[in-house]
């Protein structure tokens, strides 16, 4: 697994929501939400290019280079086009955060099933692997997304997809297993240390 | 878990949360050149299945509506065929007021001259239009060597008997009557006869659970000995998995499976009935699997660590052991959920019998051969079984 420098990183720009974009997004929410089942092409456009970026971002929590996100991104907006009759949602108030959520879920999945066709995943990692990096030490109490993805990369890599497939996109243990090809308990293994790993980091390095 | 931890893992959830990139132009273009023909053919996929999800209740309900006016125009056809009852027997009723009836004592030595006479009345004379003008007036000229009063009473005896018979006619043609109109019913009419409706119900043994299709089936009779038959069932089935066990990690593998699937079944057969009651059938069936749920069978094997005591020197020994365990893991892919373009190659020998004089009752082993998209992954679906139908 290749990961990507805090350089590299410090070059994406996090999207500030301005009010703008809010409305702009509860706008397109309101839309989709009336009837997602049946959208036309311009529809379909403004959704791709309305979430484009948030699921780079998911893709690259998976894949490092940005070309392997792009396509993971839209073979993932193929999926999401294909089936967007058997997305259900019931709280429509909050329709663009479950919209969302769904979506995140199906970049993860295409972006697990592409480290594995490249055979990038690897399934026999023992758990005592320690990854040592370099780190950049902050002395602010707030973290910058930076500082963020400096922690996260920094992890085992099986750490680090369980981490993000358990807390950020919200799959249980038996879907984790499932998906990277392990014991739903090694999940749970993975998920604490994780856990340990990350608070060490930051109490070591950025405090 | 405390609360500087959580705070952390909140900080890392919300800031990946939040975290995304502008849109770089050129993107939409570029995902429309790789997979807009692919987008557009799952578009007119769609299309179709939204079609074949609408025509299947259009179908079943245009089936029921088909056997119903052909049972009721059966219905109607066979009550037009009846004459009305009280039709057959009003000349009866109608004749009986002017019947003499209680002058009917008539003497050994009447009778004779009476039936001298009565030759001369044909069964002809005596029928429906002899009901209308009196039987009497044919053999008046005969009677005129009779003395007046003597006459007369003959002539109103002769009456009586020849309204009797002609009575006894009308019954017997009242009867006959009856006897065609019952006979018409027996008779196969074509138009009722070349359609049928009935009930199916299949049983197919899979694994520890009987796989079941019930549903409605319609008949056409193109001759004596072939018919076609459509249907619209309801199937539950459950299929095993062949496939070689997959070493997923270290201790954990996949060493077989079970899909179920809920799904609608569109028959359609040929039917050849060389032998009366005994018939086989080929045909293929559509299949559009409604739900699915594909379970994993996964073994585990762990190394498992003990300490026991040598009997002989009482030494503590060290034991290893493999030990195995097997679980069942919810898959969350789907091979067939949603999917329409799935067919079954048909094939079966029947029985008919006659349970009464207008349902019979069929009994078929059967075997349906998995076709194209259904034979191509691992799962098994061949079924074999016993078939169970009502016609009437």
């Amino acid at each position: 697994m290749v990961f990507l420098s805090v350089n590299q990183f410090a070059t994406l720009r996090l999207k500030a929501k301005s009010s703008e974009q809010l409305s702009t997004d509860n706008d397109l929410a309101e839309v989709l939400s009336k009837g997602w089942q049946n959208i036309g092409d311009k529809m379909r456009e403004r959704i791709y290019k309305h979430y484009w970026g948030y699921l780079m971002g998911v893709a690259l929590r998976y894949v490092s280079d940005r070309e392997t996100a792009s396509m993971v991104v839209n073979d993932s907006f193929m999926k999401i086009f294909t089936n967007l009759n058997s997305f259900e949602c019931e709280d429509l108030q909050n329709f663009n955060k479950i919209f969302k959520g769904w979506m995140a879920k199906i970049t993860a999945r295409t972006a697990l099933n592409e480290l594995r066709k490249t055979k990038k995943l690897s399934l026999q990692e023992p758990l005592t692997e320690e990854h040592d990096g370099q780190f950049a030490v902050m002395s602010t109490d707030n973290l910058h997304i930076q500082n963020i993805w400096d922690l996260i990369n920094h992890l085992n890599p099986n750490y680090r997809r369980v981490f993000t497939l358990y807390e950020i996109e919200g799959f249980n243990h038996d879907e984790i297993a499932e998906m990277i090809g392990i014991s739903a308990s090694s999940s749970r293994v993975y998920l604490v240390r994780a856990k340990e790993k990350l608070k060490m980091l930051y109490q070591t390095l950025m405090v | 878990m405390d609360s500087d931890e959580k705070k952390l893992i909140e900080e890392i959830k919300e800031g990946l949360l939040n975290f995304e990139l502008p849109y770089e132009e050129g993107n939409w273009e570029n995902f429309l050149e790789t997979y807009g023909d692919r987008l557009n053919e799952e578009n007119k996929n769609r299309k179709i299945r939204i079609w074949l999800w609408r025509s299947i209740p259009a179908a079943a309900l245009l089936a029921i509506g088909i056997s119903a006016v052909l049972l009721l125009w059966n219905n109607k056809e066979r009550n037009s065929s009846t004459p009305p009852s009280n039709t057959a027997h009003k000349p009866t009723t109608s004749a009986t007021p002017i019947l003499p009836t209680e002058k009917t004592d008539i003497s050994n030595e009447k009778k004779q001259e009476v039936h001298s006479i009565l030759p001369s009345l044909t069964t002809a004379s005596i029928s429906d239009s002899s009901m209308k003008k009196p039987a009497y007036r044919p053999i008046r000229p005969q009677l005129s060597d009779i003395p007046p009063k003597k006459k007369a009473k003959i002539t109103l005896e002769l009456t009586s008997l020849a309204l009797n018979k002609g009575r006894i006619l009308v019954f017997e043609k009242a009867k006959r009557t009856e006897k065609v109109a019952s006979d018409r019913i027996h008779m196969p009419s074509a138009s009722s006869d070349k359609w049928q409706l009935g009930l199916e119900l299949t049983n197919s043994f899979r694994l520890h659970n009987p796989n079941t299709v019930a549903g409605i089936l319609t008949q056409f009779k193109v001759s004596e000995k072939i018919r076609l038959s459509a249907g619209l069932m309801y199937s539950s089935l459950t299929a095993p998995h062949h496939s070689d066990p997959v070493q997923l990690s270290y201790d954990t593998k996949i060493v077989g499976g079970e899909s179920s699937l809920k799904a609608v079944d569109l028959p359609l057969s040929v039917e050849y009935e060389p032998y009366h009651g005994w018939y086989a059938s080929v045909g293929i069936s559509n299949l559009t699997v409604l739900k699915e749920e594909k379970l994993y069978h996964m073994q585990t094997e762990k190394l498992q660590e003990s300490v026991t005591t040598d009997p002989a020197t009482g030494a503590a020994i060290t034991v290893f052991e493999v030990k195995k365990s097997e679980f069942v893991q919810q898959a969350s892919e789907k091979d067939f959920e949603g999917k329409s373009n799935l067919r079954y190659l048909n094939f079966s020998l029947g029985r008919k019998q006659h349970l009464t004089q207008h349902i019979d009752l069929s009994i078929e082993p059967f075997v349906k051969i998995p076709m194209g998209n259904l034979k191509k992954t691992n799962i098994d679906l061949l079924q074999s079984g016993l078939k169970f139908k009502v016609i009437f």
